[in-house]
């Protein structure tokens, strides 16, 4: 009889979850949007994230445990722009949770948000390239400003009781965030127009805004990792153009890279492009170590 | 006009190799790409705190390039830096009202709620065909079908149409149509928005039993099917019309529960058929299987599963005709993805082994046993190399008469792959195996294996 009363309060537990949450909960893919999502929501949202800020979000295991946290998210925020296609649909549909399914009211893909760098026509022959533009758009402080007001609006859709709370936390964050613009401006203003190296095209939007030109990328074509002859043509063509930076995340490897600064004359910098990397805490510190870095 | 099409990084490769083919030094064909002074950024918004500018003033890729590469004219970069300026006043007087709480921002609206950006209404469709070369040492030797490669000379090993799309936030659709050979693979809608954690898949499917069952060719980290999974579900795996409905646990860990009712004939099963052959859909095999997944750290993963399919034996007859088999599957996964680790270096360890009991004409009850272990090395974004050791072995003492070949001798082959990876698309992968069986000579296999993936980037599974 003890027995059977467990499994039915089991079971009656198993029934309430998904109805009435207390806190909205946010499962994001990167842990950036779900940073802007606990400043945003504050203590209405429980935020978490799938990818590790020190990995390649393109290249993620479709690991079973993120099917727990999906199956249990009130809001799904991703990227989009194909960066997580080879993972996160087989989540998708193994969370069972019609909340977050695509055209569903918790879904929200923040590259909706944002003006898109780099569309391009479907053509592998020129790497893998997103047709639906450059994913990495969110290290653009600007487009941290766009996905935090469309987080909150997507907060407020799902719940609406907080909506104001939702307003006054997303126009908080980008006060906050146009204070650092300013300082960061002082700091990018003097080096304007200065020139680095990438190594794969994952700085597009934050370069554009920093006013810093990308001279040439390591990768020969986007996806495609370098090649010795590859390199050696482009320190030729970077040759006497004042190259400053190799630039690149954490998860590339660094000789090709290493012998690039060292021929070009350059310097090499591994940097974080996801909150939680490189000792940073929160989106607005990833930014920060970004620009001070190439500010040097 | 291609250069167009590519962003500022193609115009800054392409064009200063075109002018060092022409002779000009480097230095001069360098200016117009990216001038010293930054002159070329004002064409892109480089005022900066432009935060609430619309989309459609967006930095228009097209527009970059030929910016950078035409000398600027000074009026009209005077101009641009103005009407920056003025953007940016504009911007910060709309930033201030919204801060002041009086006027609700409405920066890029538009865009939001739209929920779906470029063609993804579209199924995403991919086309992989695997071609290869093979090579066996002896004609008298354990034949395998479907994708595996049978005799020597070039072989088609697939040519795959695989469509797949979220319908509505209710179902998705996948589909795999084998065009080498006509056929339809799998077909089959799922459901994403049960109530219970439950989900059905309904169509024509590959059963969720095992590692390697629920796979595609390009998913196998070898180019062929393992031994004893083919004398159990055939060349083909078992892919059935039926239903299937699963159920993922409300525990903290995860533990999904699947089971399926499919009809048709694969490997050593067979359900019921009308006079014509076709299925009468009143008798069905039963896969079933219960898997749990252990996130051990970032950088480890463990899944194990359990698996029966109950049915009818392919064998059989009336009155005595069950084919039942019992497995389990381990999958163990190291890879890290901490600061520095490039998430392209892992070992993977695959088991799974197989218990089964199949009633034949006569009265006979044929018991097997088998199944095969891997371990994949991946050393970087080009390469892996992985062996795999296979084994299936008769536990009774009913000998090997003809008709029990297709449905497992006494066999041992041990397989060793190295492959190379162009891009996340393309892959060549050389393989040799050599196999040991109780009827037939030793047997050398070498395979030159080629596949390539059009289209859109499948999701993986785990």
């Amino acid at each position: 009889m003890k027995k059977l009363t467990f499994v039915l309060l089991a079971f009656a537990a198993w029934l309430a979850t998904g109805t009435a949450f207390a806190t909205v909960r946010v499962v994001s893919t990167i842990p950036d949007f779900a940073d802007i999502a606990k400043s945003v929501g504050g203590d209405k949202v429980d935020a978490s994230s799938l990818v590790r800020p020190t990995q390649d979000p393109h290249y993620v295991d479709a690991k079973p445990s993120y099917v727990l946290d999906l199956n249990q998210a009130d809001v799904l925020l991703l990227a989009g722009m194909e960066l997580e296609a080879g993972w996160l649909p087989s989540l998708m549909t193994g969370a069972r949770n019609g909340k977050i399914q695509r055209g569903a009211s918790g879904y929200l893909d923040c590259s909706t948000l944002i003006p898109p760098m780099q569309v391009r026509a479907p053509d592998r022959s020129e790497g893998d390239i997103h047709p639906g533009g450059n994913p990495h758009y969110w290290t653009d402080p600007r487009n941290g400003i766009r996905i935090a007001r469309g987080i909150a609006k997507k907060l407020a859709e799902v719940d609406p009781g907080n909506a104001s709370a939702y307003e006054a936390g997303a126009q908080a964050f980008v006060a906050m965030l146009e204070t650092r613009m300013a300082e960061w401006r002082k700091l990018l203003d003097p080096v304007k127009g200065r020139k680095v190296v990438v190594y794969h095209e994952s700085w597009i939007y934050f370069l554009d805004w920093a006013g810093i030109v990308q001279a040439g990328t390591l990768e020969p074509k986007p996806g495609i990792p370098p090649r010795a002859d590859h390199v050696a043509q482009l320190i030729q063509q970077t040759q006497g153009q004042g190259v400053k930076y190799i630039i690149q995340e954490s998860f590339y490897p660094t000789q090709l890279s290493t012998l690039f600064a060292q021929k070009a004359g350059a310097e090499l910098k591994v940097l974080p492009t996801m909150t939680g990397a490189g000792g940073t805490r929160h989106y607005a510190d990833v930014i920060d170590v970004i620009v001070r870095e190439i500010a040097k | 006009m291609r250069h167009t099409m590519m962003g500022v990084l193609a115009a800054a490769l392409t064009i200063p190799s075109l002018a060092a083919l022409a002779g000009e030094p480097p230095g001069q064909a360098a200016t117009p790409v990216a001038p010293p002074d930054g002159s070329a950024q004002p064409a892109q918004p480089a005022s900066a705190e432009a935060s609430a500018r619309p989309p459609a003033e967006a930095p228009s890729p097209s527009a970059t390039p030929s910016a950078s590469t035409t000398p600027m004219d000074p009026a009209l970069l005077a101009q641009l830096q103005a009407a920056a300026g003025a953007d940016e006043q504009t911007v910060k007087a709309q930033n201030a009202g919204a801060l002041g709480g009086t006027q609700p921002s409405a920066p890029d609206q538009p865009e939001l709620g739209k929920g779906v950006v470029g063609n993804e209404t579209n199924p995403a469709m991919a086309f992989i065909v695997d071609a290869a070369g093979a090579w066996f040492s002896q004609d008298a030797r354990i034949h395998q079908e479907g994708h595996t490669p049978h005799q020597t000379g070039p072989v088609l090993q697939g040519a795959e149409l695989a469509i797949q799309a979220p319908v509505d936030p209710f179902f998705r659709v996948f589909a795999a149509v084998e065009v080498a050979h006509m056929e339809l693979e799998e077909a089959y809608a799922t459901t994403t928005s049960l109530p219970l954690n439950l989900q059905v898949r309904a169509g024509k499917f590959l059963s969720m039993v095992g590692r390697h069952n629920p796979t595609h060719p390009h998913q196998w980290k070898f180019a062929t099917t393992p031994l004893p999974n083919e004398f159990l579900f055939g060349g083909e795996g078992m892919a059935l019309p039926g239903g299937e409905l699963s159920v993922l646990l409300p525990v903290p860990w995860y533990v999904e529960i699947v089971g399926a009712v499919q009809a048709g004939e694969a490997g050593s099963y067979r359900t019921r058929t009308e006079g014509s052959g076709e299925p009468t859909y009143r008798d069905f095999v039963y896969p079933a299987r219960l898997v749990q997944f252990f996130d051990l750290a970032d950088d480890w993963a463990l899944q194990v599963g359990l698996n029966t399919v109950q049915g009818r034996s392919s064998a059989g007859e009336r009155g005595a005709d069950r084919t039942q088999a019992y497995g389990a599957d381990l999958f163990l996964k190291w890879r890290p993805i901490g600061q520095g680790a490039t998430g392209y270096t892992y070992i993977s360890t695959t088991v799974e082994g197989w218990y089964r009991t199949m009633d034949v004409v006569g009265g006979d009850r044929w018991k097997d046993a088998g199944g095969y272990a891997e371990i994949t090395f991946g050393i970087d974004k080009e390469w892996d190399t992985g062996i795999r050791g296979e084994l299936w072995r008769r536990l009774d003492d009913l000998g090997v008469p003809e008709e029990r070949q297709p449905f497992g001798i006494d066999a041992t082959r041990g397989t060793a792959q190295v492959s190379f990876m162009p891009s996340h698309f393309s892959r060549i992968r050389a393989q040799y195996a050599f196999e040991k069986t109780e009827l037939f000579p030793d047997n050398h296999i070498g395979l030159l294996q080629l596949e390539v993936a059009a289209g859109a980037h499948g999701a993986h599974t785990y």
